[in-house]
């Protein structure tokens, strides 16, 4: 069976840097010391129902519990409409990635380059790839997915494991965020 | 000296010790030349590098690598990462530009030996004085070739000129990757655009020789319509199937059977380019379909006889053929496989080996590939039956029982099937999911490799979907070729000025995220805006495997004339070079711009004026990427799928939010810098969704020349497109409206609020509206 830091992707072995399991308590606390931190969402959360919830309702519980600024990429953006939340920003998964590995680059919110990145629901190669940019191009950055699916070219990923497990992580991310 | 004029005879004599050297015989010069030589004919690795450089400056280079290391020397391997350089001094930057290179020189390699073998086979067949000719409505026959090269080429022997030039600057682009050669990503870059500027001229050497050594198509909108699809096939005939991207064989195995009479006889059909090209030659051959389903089609067990070339052809063809008693004849040497060279055996004799069991044979002799294909077939056929290496479906059940849930097939599938899932459905006699499994599968048999139950998912997936199977009955319009010079003569301006809103091309592998219908989808909602679509290769068999309501294709449903409204199938794989050709001619027949040598101000003229975007969606191969980069050079940004961010490595992104990177001259205003907008945004950029995709296509087909109706057409495309997608108005459309007569009509008052909240401005129009962009300096001042 797979083990909870292999790369989700068999083939995916980038090289000596590989990233470290993170837990719902170690995400929160990344999120709630990081000075900019910067919360991204992908396509999958449109696909995606864990226990009758969506995604997309999870990624708007932590982005309201942690107050980070939300990107929402590839067309994600009207299903947060949908659900009366508006995302600080929709731009292509390749635009936002593309910003962040720029040292000049100003924020989303002219504030500042970020600190941290957190993914969920990236389609796993394509973010996989975004966060190989980000290793290696932003070392100004920590990144952390919050995926069910472990990828080392992340600084820190939730381990591979099953939907009720994911479910339950998520849970306990967002009543982390919560207690402040 | 004077030239001594063709037709003279003349005498030597009382010379001793002398060596008399007859050097290339130089044709009579024409009266006039064609046209005045430009300043760039033929040129070398950094001849155009400033254009380069000028193009990269706006569109930098994207990395994401796949691979830490290098490993491409025995100091390594050496790691990358942190800034880490390597034992050479590289660094992770110049050696993901470095790999780029190593697989756009291969995809270029892929289409120049392609071409070299056609060129040298046609000109033994015809001479090289057989004369090139695609008929009345093409005057500019080889737009490539005269832009890169200086050469019109009139006969065949002229295409073995470019051709020496293409083998020339390959070998030259392929020792740079070499260890300790260049050391900046961004001249790796050069290089990149470099060789896959001679990859299109490759493409279009091979299509040019193949049009006229074959007779194919030259441009006919109504090229016939062909049979597609697994289900097309007549298995009642002895079946012979060609896999790959040469049509010499094919085309021979089609002469034989004429020449013996019995065409209706035996089942010619094909796979990938190969097929594209067979149907081009002979309408009434089949296409199976593309490299996704080969594996697919050979365990299914339908061909007598397998005839592989070259070119995405599945390596272990032997071993499955093997299965089914299908029997190889590999014809190019490209592919061998290990079998015994038979070319110099008897045929009666090679054909008795192989009916009597031997697996395979290697023939590099196309005529004679002919005959023992059909021989074979017609003698294999009654002994083989229904063969096939596929379990019943009774046996799926038990089968998916085996499986012990592990994840393995999961994590090995490029697009991450959820085939456990299908299989515990399976397990409960439920086999719908395994067959949904069918349409987004690549066919690459990864999820066998890691069973651990050793079981086979892709032969289950083809089993529970063996009904959608049997249907795969299509029609394509076979493969036309070149854009007609009069076609351009009528898109040229409404394209320029933007009334036609843009050309986008469909091309590439199919190594789709979610299957191929998206593909369609796309060119569809396309076609119904009024844009020029065009496919090539497997997007184009793509394209033609799904019916509407009527039981239409898309090639079926419009025209395949090079105009608005249009689904054309340019051809394949190598025909991808006329899609650039049309943008070619648009700049030689609208605007008049000499080609000859010319490259510069060729792509500067397309980058500026000509809206045209690919999408290659499922790109996966080198010539992808080469044929991708190539466009890049001549100005035509690309689209790749989700995939093409991973092996492909390297993107060239612009930055909207950096006005300075968006000025341009304009000749008109005597040169005066203006901000013309991020038109194109990227020159090469990979979306993660089909809706992404369509977005960003409207958005890169916007160019700084757009008139303002054009403007005003475009951008309701890219307004409407985002509305529908992403439920609101896409936060930079201000970036591309000049003026507020750009605006839609029936919404003007309310854009025009929304533009008075952000604070926006209209740009300084020129007379006339009409911009004359230029980014080449010395064209500032005017055109001369």
């Amino acid at each position: 069976m797979v083990e909870k830091d292999d790369p989700w992707e068999i083939a995916n072995i980038p090289g000596p840097r590989r990233g470290e399991i993170l837990t719902p308590v170690i995400a929160a606390r990344m999120i709630k010391e990081a000075e900019r931190p910067l919360f991204i969402v992908g396509s999958l959360a449109l696909e995606t129902e864990l226990n009758g919830k969506s995604l997309v309702e999870y990624a708007i519980e932590i982005a309201k519990e942690s107050k980070m600024p939300m990107v929402a990429v590839a067309h994600t953006l009207k299903a947060f409409l949908e659900k009366g939340f508006e995302p600080d920003a929709s731009m292509p998964l390749i635009n936002i990635i593309d910003r962040l590995r720029d040292a000049d680059w100003e924020g989303l919110k002219g504030a500042g380059q970020h600190d941290l990145v957190v993914f969920l629901g990236m389609l796993y190669y394509i973010g996989s790839q975004g966060l190989s940019t980000l290793k290696h191009f932003a070392p100004w950055l920590r990144t952390i997915t919050l995926c069910r699916f472990f990828h080392p070219n992340a600084d820190m990923s939730f381990p591979n494991m099953s939907e009720e497990e994911w479910a339950n992580y998520l849970d306990e991310l967002v009543a982390k965020l919560r207690m402040g | 000296m004077d030239a001594i004029k063709k037709g003279t005879i003349f005498t030597i004599s009382d010379l001793e010790n002398v060596r008399i050297s007859i050097g290339e015989i130089v044709e009579e010069l024409e009266a006039k030349e064609w046209e005045p030589m430009g300043p760039h004919p033929m040129p070398g690795i950094a001849t155009l590098r400033n254009w380069d450089l000028k193009l990269l400056n706006r569109y930098k280079p994207f990395y994401a690598p796949l691979c830490d290391m290098c490993c491409l020397c025995t100091y390594g391997k050496c790691d990358l990462t942190c800034g880490k350089k390597g034992a050479c001094g590289i660094k992770i930057d110049a050696q993901q530009a470095r790999i780029v290179l190593i697989a756009c020189c291969i995809g270029t390699a892929a289409h120049a030996g392609h071409a070299r073998h056609l060129v040298d086979h046609l000109i033994g067949k015809y001479g090289r004085d057989c004369p090139i000719d695609l008929g009345p409505s093409i005057d500019i026959e080889a737009p490539i070739i005269r832009t890169v090269t200086g050469i019109r080429p009139r006969k065949l022997g002229d295409l073995e000129d470019a051709l020496n030039y293409v083998e020339r600057e390959l070998m030259n682009c392929l020792s740079a990757a070499h260890t300790g050669q260049e050391g900046a990503f961004i001249d790796f870059e050069s290089k990149n655009l470099h060789v896959s500027m001679v990859d299109n001229l490759a493409k279009e050497i091979a299509d040019i020789a193949q049009i006229v050594g074959y007779d194919f198509p030259k441009g006919d909108p109504e090229a016939p319509l062909v049979e597609i699809g697994l289900g097309v096939v007549d298995r009642s005939k002895p079946v012979i199937l060609c896999i790959g991207h040469n049509v010499m064989p094919g085309a021979e195995v089609v002469n034989y059977l004429s020449a013996r009479g019995i065409e209706g006889e035996v089942e010619v059909c094909g796979m990938c380019c190969t097929a594209i090209d067979i149907t081009r030659y002979e309408p009434r051959a089949k296409i199976v379909g593309h490299i996704a389903q080969q594996l697919y089609a050979v365990r299914s067990g339908i061909a007598d006889v397998i005839v592989v070339d070259e070119q995405c052809v599945r390596t272990d063809i032997v071993e499955e053929a093997m299965k089914v008693k299908t029997r190889v004849i590999a014809s190019n040497d490209k592919i061998c496989y290990g079998l015994p060279d038979r070319i110099d055996d008897p045929t009666e004799e090679i054909i008795d080996d192989l009916v009597n069991g031997a697996p395979g044979a290697l023939i590099l002799d196309a005529e004679k590939v002919g005959e023992v294909a059909v021989e074979v077939a017609l003698r294999m056929a009654p002994k083989r039956a229904q063969l096939k290496a596929l379990p019943d479906r009774q046996e799926l059940k038990r089968l998916a029982e085996s499986c012990v849930q592990c994840d393995e097939c999961r994590r090995a599938c490029p697009n991450d099937l959820h085939i456990p899932d299908a299989m515990a459905s399976a397990a409960k006699s439920n086999f719908d999911p395994l067959a949904k499994l069918y349409e987004s599968c690549v066919g690459c048999a990864r999820c066998e490799s890691v069973c651990r139950a050793e079981l086979s998912p892709l032969n289950m997936i083809k089993v529970a979907a063996e009904y959608e199977i049997k249907e795969e009955k299509y029609k394509l319009r076979a493969g036309r070729g070149p854009v007609l010079d009069t076609e351009i003569r009528n898109v040229g301006a409404p394209i320029v000025f933007g009334d036609i809103p843009g050309v986008v091309a469909y091309v590439g592998c199919p190594n789709y995220p979610k299957g191929g219908r998206e593909v369609a989808e796309m060119a569809e909602e396309f076609i119904k805006r009024g844009y020029i679509v065009v496919a090539t290769g497997c997007s184009a068999m793509e394209i033609a495997r799904y019916k509407d309501e009527e039981g239409k294709t898309l090639y079926e449903k419009y025209t395949g004339a090079f105009d608005r409204g249009c689904m054309v199938n340019i051809g394949s794989c190598v025909a991808n070079a006329h899609v650039i050709g049309a943008a070619i001619k648009i700049a030689g027949i609208f605007a008049r711009r000499k080609l000859r040598g010319n490259f510069e101000e060729i792509a500067d003229y397309i980058l500026n004026r000509v809206g045209a975007c690919g999408v290659a969606w499922g790109a996966m191969s080198q010539k992808a990427a080469s044929i991708a980069t190539g466009c890049n050079r001549w100005g035509i940004p690309v689209i790749l799928g989700p995939h093409g961010s991973t092996a492909y490595r390297r993107l060239y992104l612009g930055r909207k939010d950096k006005e300075e990177d968006w000025y341009a001259y304009n000749v008109k205003e005597g040169g005066e810098p203006f901000y013309f907008g991020p038109a194109p945004e990227h020159l090469i950029y990979a979306a993660e969704t089909k809706e992404e995709a369509m977005m960003m296509t409207a958005k890169l087909c916007i160019r700084p020349s757009d008139n303002p109706r054009g403007r005003l057409i475009k951008l309701s495309n890219y307004i409407d497109l985002h509305e529908r997608f992403y439920g609101r108005l896409p936060d930079d459309w201000h970036l591309f409206v000049r003026d507020v007569t750009e605006l839609p009509p029936g919404r003007r008052k309310e854009l025009a609020r929304e533009l008075e909240k952000i604070g926006w401005k209209p740009m300084k129009m020129p007379p006339g509206k009409i911009f004359d962009p230029t980014n080449l300096e010395r064209f500032r001042n005017g055109w001369k």
